[in-house]
């Protein structure tokens, strides 16, 4: 047995253990905890599978907005220190039995993935020139099967309007916490948030060549507005209703837009020519990019009662 | 090979920092002391492995990008400590403080029991 084998047992392991904890908690607030713990060991998953996207991914999006969006909401709902009421009732063992069939099925559907794969990677590989970026994931996601990431941004907007749809019309859907920041982090903020842009930048624009693109760049921008948003200065209350309607619609509608000058120039939807692939993608992964970053901090700002935003007497 | 054992020793003395600090955070009685004993992890246990790493890594664009990564724990960590114990003082958690009588060790381990029972009856 191998160092790297015991290594990745251990992760195995610690993931499965979280997992359970995180279900099984016997305080609400400990669980979440766990979970947020639970995605940080998944994202370090994906780094030994080979796969630095999803890892990024995972550990801004799974991690950290999730994470922090649950946290949140059991705050809100006064679970600190409430116990876990499905202790020992018949429902939970209902969710360990659906728990252990949909585990079966994806067991069986990854051995019959994984042995029929055949030489898809080759095909992905020999393909990679015509495309116009050398991240074979940027390359599936936006080029190969543009649909389903389109159908992805669009299920973000959906996200987000179904967000706004519970709040009155015209009224701010960012909350502002009641409470003094820290100066210390209030401080600390101005510092991090100029880097935070640049490294949604720099991700954004290493997502042709490696590990990055559209959606990890807009989660670590919407790192910086939850960071703002805890610390009573949500950026969604500083923009217009209707610049922050344009701004979650324009990934949705500017990957269309590309994907219907593809149409014009002579191919299908999303076939791109290969001698502009490359600018079409970068506009279209710029435009997602904005939209997932005010999409995900909508999300977190809308959250619950806490703020004054909510005052106002919607039931 | 000389770099190869400096690395190595960064690296190990960052692992001890880490465990040290693994066992602060289970053992100590409170918030506070926790936080204290987490912050070890994460300041200076951290900046020695990515120190260790970067030693590894020679003088490439990986060196650069742990450098900033160091550089952006040393704002974040200290601050995320502060702001966590900022939280728990605001949040009426107080300090677990000790009347130092002739034998410390014992009383010590006195109100860490109570500090624990404290915590545990009222989740």
């Amino acid at each position: 047995m191998t160092l790297e084998m015991l290594f990745d047992m251990a992760l195995v392991g610690a993931v499965v253990v979280a997992a359970a904890y995180a279900i099984n908690a016997p305080v609400l607030i400990a669980g979440v905890f766990v979970y947020i713990v639970f995605g940080v060991l998944l994202s370090l998953v994906w780094v030994r599978l080979g796969a630095p996207d999803l890892a990024i991914a995972e550990a801004a999006i799974g991690a950290g907005i999730t994470g922090a969006i649950v946290l949140d909401a059991a705050r809100q709902m006064g679970m600190e220190r409430r116990r876990n009421p499905r202790l020992r009732r018949w429902p939970g063992w209902l969710s360990w039995a659906a728990t252990a069939a949909v585990g079966v099925i994806f067991a069986g559907v990854f051995l019959t993935v994984s042995e029929g794969r055949g030489d898809l990677p080759q095909r992905v590989q020999a393909e990679l020139p015509r495309v116009g970026v050398e991240n074979e994931v940027t390359a599936v996601l936006l080029s190969y099967r543009g649909y389903d990431t389109w159908f992805e941004v669009g299920v973000l907007l959906v996200a987000a309007l179904g967000v706004l749809a519970l709040r009155a019309p015209g009224e701010s859907p960012a909350r502002r916490f009641r409470w003094d920041p820290p100066a210390v982090a209030d401080g600390a903020a101005d510092m991090l948030v100029p880097g935070g842009i640049l490294m949604a930048g720099y991700l954004l624009w290493q997502g042709s060549r490696g590990p990055g693109g559209a959606f990890q760049a807009g989660a670590v921008l919407a790192a910086i507005a939850v960071l703002l948003t805890l610390l009573g200065r949500p950026p969604i209350a500083r923009v217009s209703d209707r610049a922050r309607d344009a701004l979650l619609v324009v990934g949705f509608a500017d990957f269309l837009l590309v994907g219907l000058v593809a149409v014009t120039l002579g191919g299908a939807l999303f076939e791109y020519p290969p001698a502009w692939a490359a600018p079409m993608i970068l506009v279209i992964e710029s435009a997602v990019a904005v939209s997932v970053a005010v999409t995900l901090s909508l999300l977190f700002a809308a959250g619950g009662a806490a703020g004054d935003a909510s005052e106002g007497g919607v039931p | 090979m000389v770099i190869d054992i400096l690395s190595w020793v960064f690296l190990a003395s960052g692992a001890f920092f880490m465990l040290v600090a693994g066992v602060g955070v289970l053992r100590m009685p409170d918030v506070f002391t926790r936080l204290h004993a987490a912050g070890i992890k994460d300041t200076l246990g951290a900046a020695l492995t990515i120190i260790g790493l970067m030693l590894q890594a020679g003088l490439t664009l990986v060196a650069v990008k742990l450098a900033l990564i160091w550089i952006f724990l040393w704002f974040t960590s200290p601050v995320a400590s502060h702001s966590v114990a900022r939280a728990a003082l605001l949040g009426g958690v107080r300090p677990i403080l000790q009347q130092t009588d002739g034998d410390g060790l014992e009383s010590a381990t006195e109100s860490a029991r109570l500090g624990d029972d404290q915590e545990g009856s009222s989740r």
